[in-house]
């Protein structure tokens, strides 16, 4: 390995750690409000629905009945491990149906 | 209340079934880095930065010579959602020592930091959680990525398997689970559009950044309103 690829990836890491670190500084040093941390507390879910919503909703018919399938399951109160077997179970039914 | 080290050690355990979606990509990913990135220089990008999307658009801008500053910038620019990330933590991690803090988020991924936050909301569970769920990933990302690389010729795609699928089936459940009832109804709904829109209009990765800043300020007007 060269002296740059070494340097680039090193600076890559650090811009990366900056990131995961920035934002839990921040949130110290500023006066936490019930309300701002009720907001921030909100975060999680609405991160998850946007990582989630645009997969669903711009996929292919057996990823969107996949979904459906596992948000079913889910709401049962399913473990993790549970609902992600029966995903992968249900997108190769789906995709050797369609 | 548990140590951090018997969080770290449950992050470990109930990190696993979360790895095997991203075991799936780390394998694309050492596939990708044949013929661009020397093995050692694969194996000091997961270990170094550990952030799968910035490594694989890395391996895009991977052109002699080297566009050092663009590569990083635009590293940093993928990840800017850690940012949001890690401040939704900090409530949870008040009363931690700091080192343990700033050590446990070096492991923070997508994955991990959701299992994580779905944790901490049922159960108040130290830091060391996030830091045992990020080590099993770092480690599988690591393996995997060094399979695929060996391998790659011999693996079928993942698409085959239905393993690409694994990972909206573990951030579906995820959403799912952590949802609290009526008061959340607001903040998702913004979120799935703001989310769509930006996905469509924007592209890369922002949509998620954007949905979940939209998704805090739902949540900042919104309260108290029930």
């Amino acid at each position: 390995m060269d002296k740059t690829s070494f340097l680039t990836i090193l600076g890559m890491g650090a811009a990366t750690y900056l990131t995961r670190v920035l934002g839990f500084y921040i949130a110290g040093k500023v006066n936490l409000t019930p309300r701002f941390r009720y907001a921030l507390q909100s975060i999680p879910i609405a991160i998850l629905v946007s990582i989630a919503a645009p997969s669903i909703i711009k996929g292919s018919v057996p990823e969107i009945l996949s979904a459906m399938v596992v948000i079913g399951t889910a709401i049962t109160g399913r473990g993790l491990l549970f609902c992600l077997a029966v995903g992968i179970l249900a997108i190769n039914f789906f995709r050797y149906v369609f | 209340m548990n140590t951090n080290y018997q969080a770290f050690k449950l992050g470990i355990k109930e990190g696993l079934p979360i790895a095997i979606g991203v075991a799936a990509y780390g394998i694309v990913y050492g596939m990708l880095t044949q013929g661009v990135l020397t093995t050692w220089e694969t194996v000091m990008s997961c270990m170094v930065v550990f952030a799968g999307v910035s490594q694989i658009m890395a391996l895009e801008m991977w052109n002699a010579p080297l566009p050092v500053f663009a590569i990083i910038l635009s590293t940093f620019i993928v990840n800017i959602r850690h940012i949001l990330m890690g401040a939704s933590i900090y409530p949870y991690a008040e009363k931690e020592k700091k080192w343990v803090s700033y050590f446990s988020l070096f492991f923070m991924v997508d994955e991990g930091w959701a299992l994580t936050m779905g944790k901490m909301a049922r159960t108040a569970e130290r830091i060391g959680y996030l830091a045992g769920t990020g080590f099993i990933l770092y480690f599988l990302w690591l393996a995997s990525a060094m399979i695929g690389r060996q391998a790659g010729a011999f693996i079928p795609s993942p698409e085959k398997l239905g393993i690409d699928f694994a990972l909206s089936a573990v951030f579906i459940t995820m959403a799912v689970s952590g949802f609290r009832g009526r008061k959340d109804i607001p903040v998702v709904v913004v979120a799935i559009i703001v989310s769509c829109l930006f996905e469509h209009f924007v592209g890369g990765k922002w949509y998620i950044l954007a949905g979940g800043i939209a998704g805090g300020l739902t949540a900042w007007v919104s309260y108290g309103q029930d």
